[in-house]
């Protein structure tokens, strides 16, 4: 970029200092998570607060799993969002591809009506889909979590994949067709291969909007043995004494594998940024 | 997710060519369809029918057909415009705290970057985006019971500091919920925004450089004019996303509450329906949401196409 070689300098100074505010007041919160995590109650309720725990101590973490059901939780939240990767990307994958090479009467409109579900408010969803789930006896199951995320997020993984079908090259299909591949074969060895950084891209978003998702199980669940990891953190808080710092342990127990994903996405996210436009 | 907000279709795909007829196309697109069918468009239709009968499963497991009984009492109850008019504030609210402060940081972003060129830039942008990119990561909830903690009026060190102690999610909850909001999704416009301003060809700043121009007219006849297109798609796109799923935030600190201060529209059906057990009133409800959010979202996708036809 020649943006950068040459002396175009705009108000550093401030520029700097601004930053500086920004990053301690975006780092602050997390920071103070992760301090309180390792506090003792007892240490917390001190007035005024302590900053760096004096008697640090793992048992909020213990807490967690005593207590706060986490070990369930973890295993339904794990077992949830990898479904709802596998089941999103088979599904948006294909439905993308088939928007994007194999257009037929209708397919923009149909196109744009999955898009447009995509801005509908998602509580409106819920009631209805509870509905048929407790007809079909699943409230309280696994497969009513996983069925009611996929249901929130395949519209966005269509409409992140088909642009990057679109944008493949058609020669090696095209060759292949010439060939006598068939359009599944065609499908399976040649796009799905092609288009692996993009379905990496959006394996970890359905990921992280699985993982973190809200709505679905408070809806769907109505045990713990059915909640995932976000559902368990929000009902710590409900209850008649509130543990800060078990609540601090769980928050960064459910955030940690979101930071490890998004800081090893942070490339191919500021370049994925810059590309869609 | 707010990153959905802003992967927008690609501008000019590959002109497609039919080659094997419709069938193939409705086979790759068929299990998606079926699926959201089955699980979305399926229950929505049991949604509009809901919404003209009377069920509250507490009292009775019958649904009487009521007519439109139960959009007229959504219409006239004073507790739902209210709720829509909170949901404008927030919106509101949250949409100009975030396209202001992350426009800023962008623009500081990228005068850093030109400042101290290569090396020292790279390194102090991977540096400042290291930290901007944790609040986008965390999950709303835990940024909920993070602010929770933060703004407590005992334990919390934002009272301390400030020495008094202030209830803000009691006597200032709204805007204490579009702070939660925001820090969340300033890192988000913040990268979006940088993302735009770097991209932005490097004479136009030489020109305006030889006409004399200072920093603040830079910033406003080059910056601002080169990155209006992706603003303004940025704002849509960030106002529909604050309107219809404001949920996840508001449920974890204030519930709605005190009183219905910060009653979301998307939590005043979800209460109406899981809260309240009144499922015909909450169908209503959540059908008139539906029909909103979705003039919304098509009048967006509309000029998102127009945008980039033009």
């Amino acid at each position: 970029m020649s943006l950068l070689h040459r002396g175009v300098k705009p108000l550093p100074f401030w520029s700097l200092v601004f930053l500086v505010l920004s990053a301690l007041a975006a780092l602050g919160p997390i920071v103070w998570m992760i301090l309180n995590a390792f506090k003792l109650d007892d240490e917390i309720n001190l007035i005024p607060p302590t900053f760096l725990p004096h008697a640090f101590t793992f048992k909020n973490f213990f807490q967690l799993f005593t207590q706060f059901h986490f070990l369930t939780l973890t295993y339904n939240s794990v077992i949830v969002s990898i479904s709802v990767v596998l089941l999103s990307l088979t599904l948006g994958g294909s439905a993308a591809y088939g928007f994007s090479r194999h257009p037929f009467f209708g397919s923009t409109a149909l196109f744009s009506a999955v898009l447009v579900t995509r801005m509908v408010t998602p509580a409106s969803f819920v009631l209805p889909l509870y509905l048929l789930m407790s007809r079909l006896h699943l409230i309280n199951s696994l497969v009513a979590l996983v069925v009611g995320i996929t249901v929130l997020n395949l519209p966005f993984v269509i409409w992140i994949l088909k642009p990057f079908f679109d944008s493949l090259p058609r020669e090696i299909e095209e060759a292949a067709q010439l060939d006598g591949v068939g359009p599944i074969g065609i499908f399976w060895r040649f796009a799905i291969p092609l288009a692996g950084p993009a379905f990496k891209t959006v394996a970890l978003f359905s990921f992280i909007a699985a993982w973190t998702d809200l709505l679905i199980p408070i809806t769907m669940s109505t045990r713990p043995a059915a909640w995932t990891l976000t559902a368990g953190v929000v009902q710590m808080q409900t209850g008649f004494k509130i543990y800060w710092g078990a609540l601090m342990a769980g928050g960064l127990y459910l955030t940690l594998p979101s930071f490890v994903i998004a800081i090893a996405m942070q490339r191919s996210l500021t370049r994925g940024f810059r590309t869609t436009f | 997710m707010a990153v959905a907000a802003i992967e927008t279709p690609a501008p000019n795909a590959v002109s497609p060519k039919r080659r094997r007829g419709p069938l193939v196309g409705l086979i790759f697109v068929s299990p998606a369809l079926l699926f959201l069918s089955a699980f979305m468009l399926y229950p929505v239709s049991n949604l509009v029918w809901l919404s003209f009968r009377d069920y509250s499963p507490l009292r009775s497991a019958a649904t009487p057909w009521v007519g439109m009984v139960n959009y007229t009492e959504a219409l006239t109850n004073p507790e739902t415009y209210s709720s829509i008019w909170t949901t404008l504030l927030f919106t509101l609210g949250a949409v100009v705290s975030q396209m202001t402060i992350g426009l800023v940081s962008a623009v500081c972003l990228a005068a850093t970057t030109f400042h101290f060129a290569n090396r020292p830039a790279a390194v102090l942008n991977r540096f400042f985006a290291g930290f901007f990119i944790l609040p986008f990561a965390a999950p709303a909830v835990v940024a909920a019971v993070v602010w929770k903690m933060l703004l407590d009026p005992q334990i919390g060190p934002v009272d301390t500091m400030i020495g008094a102690p202030v209830a803000w999610f009691s006597d200032y909850a709204l805007i204490s919920v579009i702070v939660v909001d925001a820090w969340k999704t300033i890192p988000f416009v913040t990268f979006i925004l940088y993302a735009a301003v770097m991209s932005i060809d490097h004479a136009q700043f030489e020109a305006a450089k030889l006409d004399g121009a200072n920093a603040w007219k830079e910033f406003w006849y080059v910056t601002i004019p080169s990155i209006l297109p992706i603003l303004v798609v940025t704002t849509a796109f960030r106002t529909v996303d604050a309107f219809t799923k404001a949920f996840d935030i508001v449920f974890a600190t204030t519930g709605g509450g005190p009183g219905d201060q910060t009653m979301v529209f998307p939590l005043f059906i979800w209460r109406a329906a899981f809260y309240s057990l009144h499922f015909g009133a909450a169908s209503a409800l959540a059908v008139i949401a539906i029909i909103i959010s979705g003039l919304a979202g098509a009048g967006l996708l509309f000029f998102l196409r127009s945008e980039q036809n033009t």
